[in-house]
């Protein structure tokens, strides 16, 4: 267990700035996930951990040892590579060897950590196999073995689970996080996908354009994010131009929208600081709104449409000034119909407000 | 049910046409008669015993030559393919065309050249390249490097990089990366290489009717000089030898490491 620390990372690749000024630490025993759109850097931070790319400026720290300098092979770190990259050549447990045979270690030790580390993933039976009679998921979990038997300070992910379908994905999310956590190991995890992130971090950190925007864990960040862009790139999220009106007791503000009908909400404010007069965005999530009155916010609204997606149903609806936004109809709850006139309310703490 | 007969009826004209004339060559061979003739009169095995030692000796040089031509075309082959596909330097493109210019410009003319090299190294070094075992392999090696260059770079197109970041990554030096993960992935590549490196010289006449002549000549120019006086039994008993080393070798092969993976027919 080793903690990782970024200290003022940047990468340009030429003119193009990759990753800006980033500063991370990863505690040690802890998952974090670097969370982002294709482009954002996020890979980039993961390999330069590595060793693959080096920064043009800043520090790379591990277990106390400053890497930045140091070659890929001197830095014990274990990577599971998008495209599992496993030796073609080697069978299964020859594939897991291979971290233990460069470090020149004992026969008796290898085999026997090899042996504890398919357990692991529960591959034992497929040791003499050759990654071409694996499945996509059993490869992975090989490359997940082949990672931790070398007991590497940081665990990297980068996108391991983007190959795969939906169903085998969420297995191998139970899996990685159950390995890890047995293993206390260190982890960072890279992936665009906002519900593995969620599902599986202590931290999420959310990237964009090369720098980290919000870091914190996924209940905070799904409930308090920090900008338009988080909010919108977490999750689903109505969002109404606001100006604050009113400090109220209790940490709650009172704003009223920019257009013509100034209707007024009451919002809780946590760490934001906020002014009276200024210009903020009042955002809640769908599953939030309620339809029918009895919540300190409501809104008339028109219904726009129907998105069924299974466990959950979302209506499209349409405010007096023009804006769309999106709410879960509750289970047993009937769906309103198309053109019909709802009320719709929320509860002041579950709406939150950001710096536009 | 026509169109799949006509499909077989046209694959087996395919396969005659190329295989007849060794099929004669091994028929006419047991021919017992005074003259070539064909179908044979009555069976003998007296050509074989016929064979004068001086072709064993052609065909050891020839195996010397093509082993050391292959070696070679491999060793000087694999770092050019891997620099050509992986090195960013200027000149890169113009440096590809050249490996393969070799392959275009018929053998003869490079035969020519190559005796006229020979003539002025021995005028500079007094040092013979021309009828010596190193003469004849260095011009093999121009056809063999080619060959092998192609070969390999064909097999890279495909290589994964992840895989050796993958063994950086556990640990391995980049010594240990290329010669663990490396070579064994572009393995079918490279043997593919030698294989075309050793056929291609145990093949050649205009190279080896240049650089070759007195202790280092192959066995193509050998039958070639002999059939230029006498084309009888003997010459095809040594034909027919042939043919049967080729089928052995390609049996071997196939065993060892699969002809189809060879030829890029699987992965």
């Amino acid at each position: 267990m080793s903690e990782v620390r970024l200290e003022k990372v940047e990468k340009r690749f030429g003119e193009h700035v990759a990753v800006r000024d980033i500063d991370l630490l990863v505690r040690p025993g802890e998952f974090v996930t670097l969370l982002g759109p294709s482009g954002c850097g996020k890979t980039t931070c993961l390999r330069m951990i590595a060793g693959f790319v080096a920064p043009t400026r800043g520090r790379i720290v591990m277990g106390g040892r400053d890497i930045t300098a140091l070659p890929p092979y001197r830095r014990n770190t274990g990577m599971v590579f998008q495209s599992y990259a496993l030796f073609p050549h080697r069978t299964i447990a020859d594939n897991v060897a291979f971290g233990l045979q460069v470090r020149r270690l004992p026969r008796a030790e290898c085999d026997a950590r090899i042996k504890d580390a398919l357990c692991l993933v529960h591959l034992e039976r497929f040791a003499d196999r050759y990654p071409g009679q694996l499945s996509g998921g059993q490869r992975q979990r090989v490359a997940l073995a082949r990672a931790v038997v070398i007991r590497p300070e940081v665990l990297l992910l980068d996108e391991p689970l983007a190959a795969l379908d939906p169903k085998l994905r969420e297995e191998l999310q139970v899996e990685i996080k159950r390995i890890q956590s047995t293993l206390k190991i260190t982890t960072l995890f890279v992936t665009h996908d906002q519900g593995e992130a969620l599902s599986m971090s202590d931290r999420v950190a959310v990237m964009h354009d090369g720098r980290i925007v919000q870091i914190d864990s996924p209940e905070v960040l799904y409930e308090r994010p920090n900008s338009r862009y988080v909010a919108n790139f977490v999750g689903r999220t109505n969002l109404f131009n606001v100006v604050v009106r009113e400090k109220l007791d209790g940490g709650m503000v009172r704003v009223e929208t920019e257009g013509a009908s100034k209707a007024s909400f009451i919002a809780a404010v946590t760490d934001l600081k906020v002014d009276v007069g200024a210009r903020c965005l009042l955002g809640a999530r769908p599953e939030h709104f309620h339809f029918g009155g009895g919540r300190a916010n409501t809104i008339q609204a028109k219904v726009r449409g129907a998105t069924y997606l299974g466990s959950i149903r979302y209506v499209d609806a349409e405010g007096s000034e023009g804006q769309s936004f999106a709410v879960q109809v509750r289970p047993g709850e009937p769906t309103p119909s198309l053109g019909e006139v709802v009320v719709i309310s929320w509860r002041p703490e579950s709406c939150f407000l950001l710096r536009e | 049910m026509i169109r799949w007969l006509a499909l077989r009826a046209a694959l087996f004209l395919a396969f005659a046409f190329l295989l007849a004339p060794v099929c004669i060559v091994i028929i006419v061979s047991f021919n017992g008669g005074p003259v070539l003739s064909f179908p044979p009169t009555h069976f003998t095995t007296h050509w074989y015993a016929l064979i004068k030692p001086e072709f064993f000796a052609a065909l050891n040089v020839s195996l010397i030559v093509a082993g050391a031509t292959a070696l070679l075309s491999v060793a000087l082959g694999l770092p050019a393919a891997l620099a050509l596909s992986r090195g960013r330097f200027p000149g890169r493109d113009g440096l590809n065309s050249i490996l393969l210019s070799p392959l275009v410009v018929p053998a003869l003319v490079t035969g020519v050249a190559l005796y006229q090299f020979s003539l002025t190294f021995w005028d500079f070094t007094n040092l013979a390249l021309g009828g010596t075992l190193i003469g004849l392999i260095i011009g093999h090696l121009t056809f063999g490097i080619p060959f092998s260059v192609r070969a390999i770079l064909a097999g890279h197109a495909r290589f994964d990089y992840a895989l050796e970041e993958a063994a950086l990554n556990l640990g391995a030096t980049p010594l240990q990366t290329f010669w663990r993960v490396t070579v064994p992935i572009l393995r079918p590549s490279i043997v593919a290489g030698g294989i075309f490196a050793f056929v291609m010289s145990l093949d050649d006449v205009p190279i080896a009717l240049f650089m070759g002549g007195g202790d280092a000549t192959t066995l193509p120019v050998r039958i070639f000089t002999t059939v230029e006086f006498d084309f009888g039994g003997e010459v095809m008993a040594i034909a027919a030898l042939i043919v049967g080393g080729s089928v052995l070798l390609m049996l071997v092969l196939d065993r060892l490491i699969g002809l189809d993976c060879l030829f890029g027919a699987r992965r």
